[in-house]
């Protein structure tokens, strides 16, 4: 962050109200600082877990300290095809939340609309799907009858647009000031020119949350290419983990559990450090989306 | 906009006027073009799988050859008496989860708006939006931890001499231990949508009510509310559109004999049922049960905040 | 002419030549081809494309498998989306329940009517008559996983774990009742006040299902092989009390885990793991994971498995696992366009040949027969795949290709046995644990589990609902008698609310039963 964006207008609470807004900024501070201690000490817990021995933590010695502190549980998930799984990850990531933000810009703006003479009708088209949708054996059968099994595009396309997302994205849109649209048909501008022109650039806080909420969702997400993707070499991350996750509670049903050798990786590490390694990369991409929302890129200061 | 276009329409055949409105908007009808695509493909094609519903599925036929059943399974679903108590308990639950969750993120998206320092505001936020990627199995595992007979809550219990409570297995505990874990999970992610309306203001609207002689709380109840307020209708219509959903994966991992009475819930009946006898057509009526009356709550809640705010879906 | 006849037998010979080069005895079909089979993923042990298996199995039959593996943690899903859509493999691998609902609606081959092209199949079903628990409406629609004897054979189940360390340091008998082991555990208790008892995880009704028999009942419905060889709803009878009363008597005494009800599966493993428990009734392949955590703060310190208690009965009995993987089931598609191939193939999988091939590899390459006719990996394989010895077993398997994890109908759990041992290190300790495990099995009061009989679609849907009224009433008390919030008494009430339930459905059950035994 740039000394310069600081400086834009978002201003810091003026001294004002005397004593009471004193006890009152004072509060709020150790309310958050308390807020923050009460989510860190888990997310703590599970760092520390994650790189201790798995026999300890099985005992219940792990709790403020890592002890006999071992990378074996990372070394068993970055073993094998991860890096295929974590390219493959990146891709569906990037590409698909591309296509969740144009499409959904693209559906939220006509709705907009209030000239628009089909937006009732393409309302309720959009609504109803909010509530009513076939469940999972028909959305197999929509994939495999488009052609689309085994293929990258059944990750991106059955979920192109996050109805909820959408609306959200809708409600930004809808706040700007009809004014300026206005304007801009004025000088002859279409509707594509002013949506990606005027519209989109003017949405930059809501719309990298969403961008936010899309990847996450795309991170994170395994059952589709579980149900969809046949080849390994196309799996994500989120697959690999999981399945390496619930190992340890299959492997239990199975006549073959222990044999009594000593481990230093047990289904509670590994649980940790999967989290670990799922979290991280979303940690790192968001100061880059946080920028926008915090220091306050402002609408106001477009005078139209 | 043509000034013109009203006066004129007033004159033309109905056929006429269509014609001339798609001409007008064919930019915007350009523009949902692949929305709409998408949404015949993959929201409207699969939901014909709500008619196995009404249908004895059976694969070889596929969901359109199928033997009709009529409303033998909604009867079934509608003849059992449990059913009902674990509707009412999901219905039940929910509210109370909204009624407490829903203001939580708000509440804590203004305390960060009005934190100073943008070092300790961004730290604050980053770290609390971090529970939301802890697995349910994790969570419920530290409510475990925390609430058992020998962990930290009645080890302090204890200490001030007061008398253990079995908090896991108790049926009145039960909301309280699921609500209050939600709000931890997930109210720094739920603040984010709400921080991004926030710096949405228009700054100068601030600038007046401090002219105007508005204090900080003031400024907050006339300005920064209002501001954000769509969001926040919009949020609220959304969530009330999920009040049949719950996180069946946390309530299966948190019920027991104890608590089965409150914490039993569609879901969870559904699944239990399944183990005995897995009933496709059973499910999607159930589903489409659940839709239904979300549908329900979604419109009411709708017309309200329409009256009331302006503000609506739809 | 005899320039003609050498010519005639040349062309004899070439051609006979030709046709053995072309078509070995062993080739089930003339042209290569390809059969796709549907598996759930172990992640512990995941499915290589390209093992000595698959290739010995394309050079014996003239067969190439195509394993389609998603991933074990939602294979559930995977499976009734392919099987609801119509869109399956040729052979898939489906739970007793999916054999039952989709076998009606014909999507799976009818193995009995081919039962004269399965020989291997059917003399193996034949031997077990109460495998006759897995058909369908009297036909077997699907093949059982089946476990192929051999000396290495390990036995396990839900079995009564104890701290023998204990029992000796406070010259304590193993308990020959469960009175007994009431008394054991005060007097431990007096000496060591912190520890908890019996523990236990993953909530009451599991910890039921657990205790319930050795105990003398059942927690739902139960094959009663000591009174009158029926089956029962166990909580709808008196025995169901007694089980309830005693474990109300050591909650009272603090001898069973305050947290019994609530226990997640990794709290139940630092008890057991760090000492603070004396014992659990559960599965002691799992719970001697724990052992080596324990021994490491005290080396005398010891879990094991004893012979059950009898109880206030006077019997002695727990369930062991099968010795077959009884729910795990491989079906044919009724859409699969080589339902003949399939069958063949099948029933090699179920022969001598297959499943030494499916549980070893290639005989000269991957083992040897020894004397006794047993096959024995490769020395040099297990000390190549030993490298770390917590996943080794599966290390082993996923470089062959083989083990129940595979494409193993009937299988042969040799080579992870063989490893096991091997990682004991020295000729003594593998004695001491072939000995351990070997003793498991037959160890006084460990019983053989009882197949739930198959019911006929009415039976199912009226079973279906009546269970679910029964048990919900049920789970919701059983905890405030255990805790003594309810005097045990009053249980009656609870029968009396369940009674004619139960009566119906041990009715069904009982009518199934025999039908199944063909009585």
């Amino acid at each position: 962050m740039t000394g310069k964006a600081k400086t834009v207008k978002r201003p810091a609470p003026i001294r004002e109200g005397g004593a009471s807004r004193s006890v009152f900024v004072a509060f709020n501070y150790c309310l958050l600082f308390l807020m923050m201690l009460i989510t860190l000490y888990p997310l703590y817990l599970t760092v520390i877990v994650s790189v201790s021995n798995g026999m300890n933590v099985m005992r219940g010695e792990v709790s403020v300290l890592p002890v006999n502190v071992t990378l074996e549980t990372y070394k068993n998930i970055f073993k094998g095809d991860i890096l295929i799984y974590m390219r493959n990850s990146v891709l569906y990531t990037v590409l698909g939340t591309f296509v969740n933000i144009v499409m959904s810009c693209l559906c939220a703006y006509p709705l907009t609309r209030k000239s628009f003479c089909a937006r009732r009708f393409y309302t309720a088209m959009v609504t109803v799907t909010l509530f009513f949708g076939g469940g999972m054996v028909p959305m197999y059968l929509a994939v495999r009858t488009f052609g689309l099994m085994d293929s990258i595009w059944s990750l991106i396309l059955p979920g192109a647009i996050s109805t909820y997302n959408m609306i959200i994205i809708r409600t930004a849109f809808a706040s700007l000031p009809d004014s300026l649209i206005e304007s801009a048909q004025l000088d002859g501008a279409n509707d594509l020119r002013i949506l990606f022109r005027i519209v989109i650039p003017l949405s930059k806080a809501t719309l990298s949350t969403m961008v936010l909420f899309y990847a996450v969702s795309h991170w994170n997400s395994y059952f589709d290419a579980m149900m969809y993707i046949r080849t390994k070499t196309k799996y994500p991350l989120q697959i690999h983990l999981r399945n390496l996750l619930v190992a340890g509670i299959a492997s239990e049903e199975l006549q073959a559990a222990g044999t009594g050798q000593a481990f230093a990786v047990t289904e509670r590490t590994m649980r940790a450090a999967t989290i670990i390694v799922s979290t991280l990369p979303i940690l790192i991409v968001y100061p880059f989306v946080q920028r926008y929302f915090v220091t306050g890129v402002m609408i106001g200061s477009v005078k139209g | 906009m043509t000034v013109s276009g009203p006066i004129r329409a007033h004159k033309d055949s109905l056929p006429i006027r269509a014609i001339k409105a798609v001409r007008r908007d064919r930019w915007l009808f350009l523009i949902m073009l692949l929305p709409t695509v998408y949404y015949a493909m993959f929201c409207y094609y699969p939901m014909f799988g709500i008619m196995v519903a009404f249908k004895n599925f059976l694969p070889k036929e596929g969901i359109w050859g199928s033997p009709w059943y009529g409303l033998r399974y909604m009867r079934m679903i509608f003849a059992d008496e449990y059913f009902w108590h674990v509707f009412f308990n999901t219905i039940a639950l929910n509210l109370t989860n909204l009624v407490i969750t829903f203001p939580a993120p708000i509440i804590f998206a203004l305390l960060l708006n009005e934190v100073g320092s943008v070092t300790y505001k961004k730290t604050v936020q980053t770290i609390t939006y971090l529970p939301h990627f802890l697995s349910v199995v994790v969570i419920v595992g530290m409510i475990n931890d925390m609430f058992n007979s020998t962990g930290i809550v009645n080890t302090i219990i204890k200490g001030a001499g007061g008398e253990t409570k079995a908090f896991l297995t108790s049926a009145a505990w039960f909301r309280p231990l699921y609500i209050g874990s939600n709000i931890w999970t997930n109210v720094g992610w739920d603040s984010i949508i709400y921080l991004a309306a926030l710096s949405g203001v228009d700054m100068q609207l601030y600038e007046a009510a401090r002219i105007d002689g508005a204090g900080r709380w003031k400024q907050t109840l006339h300005v920064t509310l209002p501001g954000i307020l769509p969001t926040i209708i919009i949020m609220l219509i959304l969530a009330m559109g999920r009040i049949m959903n719950v996180s069946f994966q946390k309530i299966w991992l948190m019920m027991n004999g104890g608590n089965q009475q409150v914490a039993d819930v569609i879901a969870t009946y559904v699944y239990q049922r399944g183990i005995v006898k897995s009933d496709f057509s059973y499910a999607t009526g159930v589903n489409l049960f659940q839709s239904l009356i979300s549908l329900f709550f979604v419109i009411i809640t709708n017309a309200i905040s329409r009256r009331a705010t302006e503000t609506s879906l739809w | 002419m005899k320039k003609a006849l050498a010519l005639l037998l040349a062309l004899v010979m070439l051609l006979t030549a030709a046709a053995f080069a072309e078509n070995p005895s062993t080739w089930l079909t003339d042209e290569l081809t390809e059969i796709t089979v549907m598996r759930g993923e172990n992640a512990l042990q995941p499915l290589k494309a390209d093992t000595i298996k698959l290739q010995t199995i394309e050079a014996l039959l003239n067969v190439k498998l195509v394993v389609e593996a998603p991933p074990s943690s939602n294979y559930n899903d995977i499976k009734t989306s392919r099987i609801n859509s119509n869109d399956m493999p040729d052979i898939m691998l489906v739970s007793t329940s999916d054999v039952r609902n989709f076998a009606r609606k014909g999507m799976f081959v009818n193995l009995s009517e081919y039962r004269d092209e399965l020989p291997n199949l059917f003399a193996l079903l034949d031997a077990n008559p109460s495998l006759s628990m897995l058909t369908v409406d009297g036909d077997f629609y699907s093949a059982p996983t089946l476990q192929r004897l051999n000396r290495f054979v390990r036995r396990s189940g839900n079995l009564f774990n104890f701290r023998t360390d204990l029992l000796e340091k406070y010259g304590l008998e193993a308990p020959a009742t469960f009175d007994d082991l009431y008394e054991a555990m005060l007097t431990i208790k007096a000496g060591e006040p912190d520890m908890v008892g019996l523990t236990c995880r993953s909530g009451t009704r599991k910890f039921m299902d657990r205790v319930s028999y050795p105990l003398g009942s059942g927690s739902s419905m139960y094959y009663d092989a000591d009174k009158g060889e029926q089956w029962y709803y166990g909580p709808a009878h008196e025995e169901f009390k007694g089980v309830l009363e005693y474990l109300n008597k050591l909650y009272e005494a603090d001898l069973l885990d305050h947290d019994y009800a609530t226990n997640s599966k990794d709290q139940w493993a630092q008890k057991l793991s760090n000492g603070t428990a004396m014992g659990t009734i559960d599965n002691d392949g799992v719970v001697r994971n724990y052992v080596a955590p324990l021994k490491e703060i005290d080396p005398s310190y010891n879990l094991e498995v004893l012979p059950v208690p009898a109880n206030s009965l006077g019997e002695k009995r727990i369930e062991l696992a099968s010795a077959d993987w009884t729910d795990q089931h491989w079906v044919i598609a009724t859409s699969s366009d080589k339902i003949d191939l399939c069958l063949k193939f099948l029933d090699w999988c179920y022969s001598e040949e297959g499943a030494i091939v499916n549980g070893y590899g290639k005989e000269g390459v991957t083992f040897d027969f020894d004397e006794n006719g047993d096959a024995i990996v490769k020395p040099e394989l297990l000390e190549e795949y030993s490298a770390n010895p917590a996943n080794a077993a599966y290390d082993i398997q996923i470089a062959l290709g083989v083990g129940l994890n595979d494409v193993s109908p009937y299988v042969d759990t040799g080579v992870q046995m063989q490893m096991e041992i091997y990682l004991k290190g020295d000729a003594q300790a593998q004695a001491e644990y072939l000995d351990m495990v070997s003793k498991i099995g037959p160890m006084e009061g460990n019983r053989e589990p009882v197949l739930a009989p198959p019911l006929n679609e009415e039976q199912t849907e009226r079973y279906a609902e009546l269970l679910l009224k029964v048990e919900n009433l049920v789970w919701q008390e059983v905890d405030k008698y255990i805790t003594g919030e309810e005097p045990i008494d009053n249980w009656d009430s609870v029968i009396e609310s369940i009674k004619d339930e139960a009566a119906e459905m041990e009715e069904i059950y009982n009518t199934a039963w025999a039908t199944a035994l063909g009585k």
